[in-house]
């Protein structure tokens, strides 16, 4: 072989080598943590979790045992243990009070077989509908505007309809604002009947999973989706 | 001798000089070379070509003063010069592929303007008879770094899929990746989709394709040429970093009626042109017609695209043409009405007029005058409502004056107001509005210069000024020095290279892991954000093996500052800040061509090598542009009896995807039923450190012609992917099993088209 030719030949080798990318298996496994803290509730829950391979088959069981799952509030001593339920994988508080008040901030802390994870949450503030009223009846045809009061450590609310099935499908979508206020909507009540009307004042850590935002990393190899909210729910009677 | 500069060529830079030394530079060698030639004696011939049967003004005819070496090339108006020839009788030979011979004798006694314009009657002669064919002429007259030039007779004899298509032809050449059958989008050199210039008659698009991407919206049979300029170009180009795709229309028939019917599987189409007092016209349009067919059985078929243009052409004397040019594309996809309708509609309204003057032989001006108004409009029922737009007016002018010998000077002016909205409403009130009425400036001053024999040097240097107004209210202003130089090792041998700098202002949105870009929503320079920035450099060799076939080979390096793409999670509070990440990347590669121009086989072999990265928020990673290798080979081959058969084979290495290596529950709130619930939900590998099988596809079509009286019937069978390979578009997981069962989604598959066409 001319020696151009044998240098081509190594270089046109070499190209094809750098060009070649394998496919690579990086797989680690993670702990998953979730709970979505609500001082309206006498239990809170803390769901724990992991990754699965992708050829690995997962349990039918969700989640995961052996956890240890803990919540205090910041400054406080008092540490609020959360054994695992006969669920596995949910993690309960076993108090006879609500652990979780408005407008107070807590830390949670999960450890798993070597994971650990710890991270704070701040739940919002209670807050009431102004408009309209409890048992206020309302006509299909005329919506009304919704105004409720500002919930405190809260960065967006969501509106929920609960009653009579919907003739609309499109209102299936979540009806998610900022503001304490949501105008007059045409054909938001598309039917009558009894509804159920509820605003869910969500924290910074919520409203950032609700814009698409990925799962925080509270530790090393612990992803998580902490965060807290506080709701109000009235309901009203439509007519045609 | 150097004709002037061809409009719309390629011609490259150096980001390393000074701009302001190499604007005094320019300007100092100008006025040495223009002393030079006050000093020199001998007549200027200039002329127009046309076309005998169409009056069309042809680009690339080879003038030549026999015993000379003396000649020049049309550009891409017909126009040609031959500066300082000194006095002597002489005989002037004027040819050009597919057209009759001409010579014409001239005496040259002292410091003259010779005019001489012709028409050349078309001919299908063989390759003997031209002596030089315009390419091999124009590798000795023009550096062409990285320009790549497909002519009309290209553009209709393309391969097509359903209809023939611009940039189906372009991804063909080397430089350029795309992505999917399903989408028309170009990356040029590791560059993004969003970072190529497409000007139809000088007006800037945005959006250009139809059927959400698949084709764009030229139609081939009103094209004149089109030009891709992948890397380097002169300094008359702005606005983006990667490339530029410079489409012009062609003049209509200015001697007879004429036209063209055609009708594919998907769309109809049909030319009139002819004769106006002054010049021509022509008319165009083309419509799917599933809707109106399907219509007729009572099925409401939901969508349709058009696109119509226009142009009329008037020469005011030898020295005049004013040329106006109108452009509408529309798509539309509408299902249901009232509140239940989903509506899905873009389109393009395009105009523009043109001034050409001759001031003398060695001075003329083009000026247009542009409007542009680009709109796309998706509503969903009552839960969401996008309006966008984009309006712009614009003057741009550029000046060309040859100097003495071969040398040529040229400057420009551009001026645009823009105005970009986009508004957003959804459910519950949500409304996100981003708005900008930027007024972008420029100026440019560029060159043609010979120092030598053996050297053609180009420097250019561009200044752009952005001129931001309500919520962009940040000013820009940016130096952009070019240069490009061809050094002859003989005959037939060159190297060339180009160097520049390159600034964008504009970005389209799309999220970076979506398979198919659609470049719907272009947003402007928000004052948080420095402006797009590139920096080019290109080494190459160019050799002739015969007189028809040119092998080059070209390698660069692209540096990318400030690039702009749309942010995983924007905070619709905070648009401005939010919407986009700013990142940093580059890329070096090579281009391979071997171009056959001539002949009863004519075609190209190509082959791209090209390693991309980018850089946002402090990661590094493949762009799933980057396509390692692609290999191209486009053939068409003449037989007898009207007969024609064309192929094209693409190879490419697979592309970068985001693999999955893990799965989880992600847990969520169900609002619907006040508990929680879960989604499988995939750990994913490192970003884009997977690739998808390599890509290969091989179409093959057959045209017979039918001489019809004086008209012609054109057949066209083309099956696309005709060994039915199963090319990957994309993995997706189904997580109804456990493990997950991965499962893909192919490209296209084994596709007969069928095409029908009149000329008459």
């Amino acid at each position: 072989m001319a020696p151009g030719a044998e240098l081509l030949a190594y270089a046109a080798a070499l190209l094809l080598f750098v060009g070649c990318n394998s496919n690579p298996d990086n797989y680690r496994e993670q702990m998953i943590v979730y709970t979505t803290l609500n001082p309206g509730l006498a239990h809170q829950v803390v769901v724990v979790d992991r990754t699965y391979r992708v050829d690995e088959p997962a349990p039918e069981s969700i989640g995961v045992s052996g956890a240890v799952v803990r919540l205090w509030r910041e400054g406080s001593a008092d540490t609020v243990a959360f054994p695992e339920s006969t669920r596995v994988g949910f993690y309960r508080d076993t108090l006879t009070y609500p652990c979780v008040l408005p407008c107070s901030t807590y830390r949670l802390d999960v450890n798993w077989q070597g994971f650990h994870g710890t991270t704070t949450i701040t739940a919002p503030d209670t807050f009431r509908f102004i408009s309209p009223h409890a048992g206020e009846t309302l006509s299909a045809s005329n919506a009304p505007a919704l105004v409720w009061r500002r919930s405190l450590y809260s960065a967006q609310y969501r509106i929920r309809l609960s009653g009579p099935p919907r003739r609309d499908s499109s209102f299936d979508l979540p009806i998610v604002t900022q503001d304490t206020f949501l105008l007059p909507y045409p054909g938001l009540f598309d039917t009558a009947g009894a509804f159920g009307l509820h605003i869910y004042a969500l924290d910074r850590h919520l409203y950032s999973y609700e814009a698409g935002a990925s799962m925080d990393t509270i530790g090393e190899n612990v992803l998580a989706d902490i965060g807290a909210q506080t709701v109000d729910s009235i309901r009203v009677l439509v007519v045609p | 001798m150097f004709p002037p500069r061809r409009e719309g060529r390629a011609r490259p830079s150096v980001a390393s000089l000074s701009s302001l030394s190499l604007l005094a530079a320019l300007l100092s060698l100008s006025a040495h070379y223009s002393l030079l030639t006050t000093d020199c004696f001998g007549a200027d011939l200039s002329g127009h070509i046309r076309d005998a049967s169409s009056g069309e003004l042809l680009p690339s005819v080879v003038i030549s003063l026999s015993g000379t070496d003396l000649g020049a090339i049309t550009n891409n108006d017909g126009y040609y010069l031959v500066g300082e020839i000194p006095p002597g009788a002489y005989q002037v030979d004027f040819s050009a592929l597919g057209y009759e011979s001409k010579q014409h004798n001239i005496l040259v006694i002292g410091d003259t303007e010779i005019t001489v314009n012709l028409s050349l009657p078309p001919s299908p002669i063989s390759l003997k008879e031209v002596k030089v064919t315009a390419q091999r002429a124009e590798f000795k007259r023009d550096v062409k770094v990285s320009s790549l030039i497909m002519s009309r007779g290209e553009l209709r004899s393309a391969p097509f899929v359903l209809e023939s298509d611009l940039f189906r032809s372009l991804q063909t050449l080397p430089g350029v990746t795309s992505t999917s059958d399903f989408s028309s989008a170009m990356f040029v050199r590791g560059g993004n989709a969003d970072q190529n210039l497409i000007l139809l008659d000088g007006v800037s698009m945005y959006n250009p394709t139809h059927l959400g991407g698949i084709f764009s919206i030229f139609d081939p049979d009103v094209l004149k040429s089109a030009e891709l300029l992948a890397g380097g170009f002169p300094a008359e180009y702005g606005g983006r970093l990667s490339s530029v795709l410079d489409v012009e229309t062609r003049d209509g028939n200015s001697k007879k009626f004429a036209g063209t019917i055609g009708s594919s599987l998907l769309a109809s189409r049909a030319v009139v042109e002819g004769p106006i007092p002054t010049g021509s016209f022509f008319l165009s349009a083309r419509r799917t017609y599933f809707d109106k067919v399907l219509g007729v059985v009572g099925y409401d078929f939901p969508y349709y695209f058009y696109d119509a243009s226009g142009k009329v052409t008037s020469n005011l004397g030898q020295n005049t043409k004013l040329s106006g040019t109108g452009f509408l594309s529309d798509d539309r996809f509408s299902l249901g009405s009232g509140n239940n309708q989903t509506l899905l509609e873009w389109g393009n309204q395009v105009g523009s007029v043109m001034w050409q003057q001759y001031w003398s032989s060695r001075l003329s001006t083009k000026t247009y005058l542009t409007y542009n108004r680009y709109f796309y409009n998706i509503k969903l029922g009552t839960s969401f409502d996008v309006e966008d737009w984009i309006r712009e007016f614009g003057l741009r002018s550029k000046a060309t004056y040859t100097l003495g010998g071969d040398n040529v000077l040229e400057g420009g002016i551009e001026a645009d107001y823009s105005r970009f909205r986009y508004n957003a409403t959804m459910l519950g009130g949500i409304n996100i509005d981003i708005t900008g009425d930027p007024v972008p400036l420029a100026a440019y001053v560029q060159a043609k210069l010979k120092p030598s024999s053996d050297w053609l040097v180009e420097p250019g240097v561009r200044f752009d000024f952005y001129a931001m107004s309500k919520n962009l209210d940040t000013n820009r202003f940016n130096v952009s020095p070019r240069l490009s130089f061809k050094y002859f090792i003989n005959d037939i041998t060159a190297i060339k290279g180009a160097v520049g700098r390159y600034h964008q202002y504009v970005s389209a949105l799309y999220p970076d892991f979506s398979p198919i870009p659609f470049l719907f929503f272009w947003v402007p320079l928000f004052s948080k954000y420095q402006p797009q920035q590139g920096d080019h450099a290109i080494l190459g060799y160019e050799h002739w093996l015969d007189e028809n076939t040119d092998l080059t080979v070209e390698g660069y390096y692209k540096r990318y500052g400030n690039i702009l793409q749309m942010a995983n999670a924007p905070k619709t509070d905070s648009l401005e800040t939010t919407l986009l990440d700013a990142g940093t990347g580059y890329s070096w590669g090579a281009d391979v061509m071997l171009k056959r121009d001539w002949g009863k086989l004519t075609g190209w072999l190509t082959y791209s090598l090209c390693f991309a990265k980018v850089k946002f928020n402090g990661l590094e990673y493949p762009p799933n542009y980057d396509r390692r290798h692609i290999f191209n080979i486009v053939a068409s081959y003449g037989l007898p009896k009207g007969y024609g058969l064309t192929a094209h084979w693409n190879y490419g290495t697979g592309l970068p995807y985001t693999s999955t290596v893990g799965y989880y529950r992600r847990w969520y709130y169900r609002y619907g039923r006040d508990r929680i619930g879960y989604e499988w939900t995939e750990v994913p590998s490192g970003k884009n450190a997977a690739r998808y099988p390599d890509y290969h596809r091989l179409d093959l079509g057959v045209e017979k012609a039918f001489h019809i009286g004086k008209t012609r019937l054109t057949a066209q069978l083309e099956v696309i992917n005709v060994y039915n390979n199963h090319n990957l578009m994309l993995y997706y997981w189904n997580y109804d099993q456990t493990p997950p069962l991965r499962e893909s989604q192919n490209q296209l598959p084994l596709l007969p088209s069928l095409g029908v066409k009149w000329d008459f």
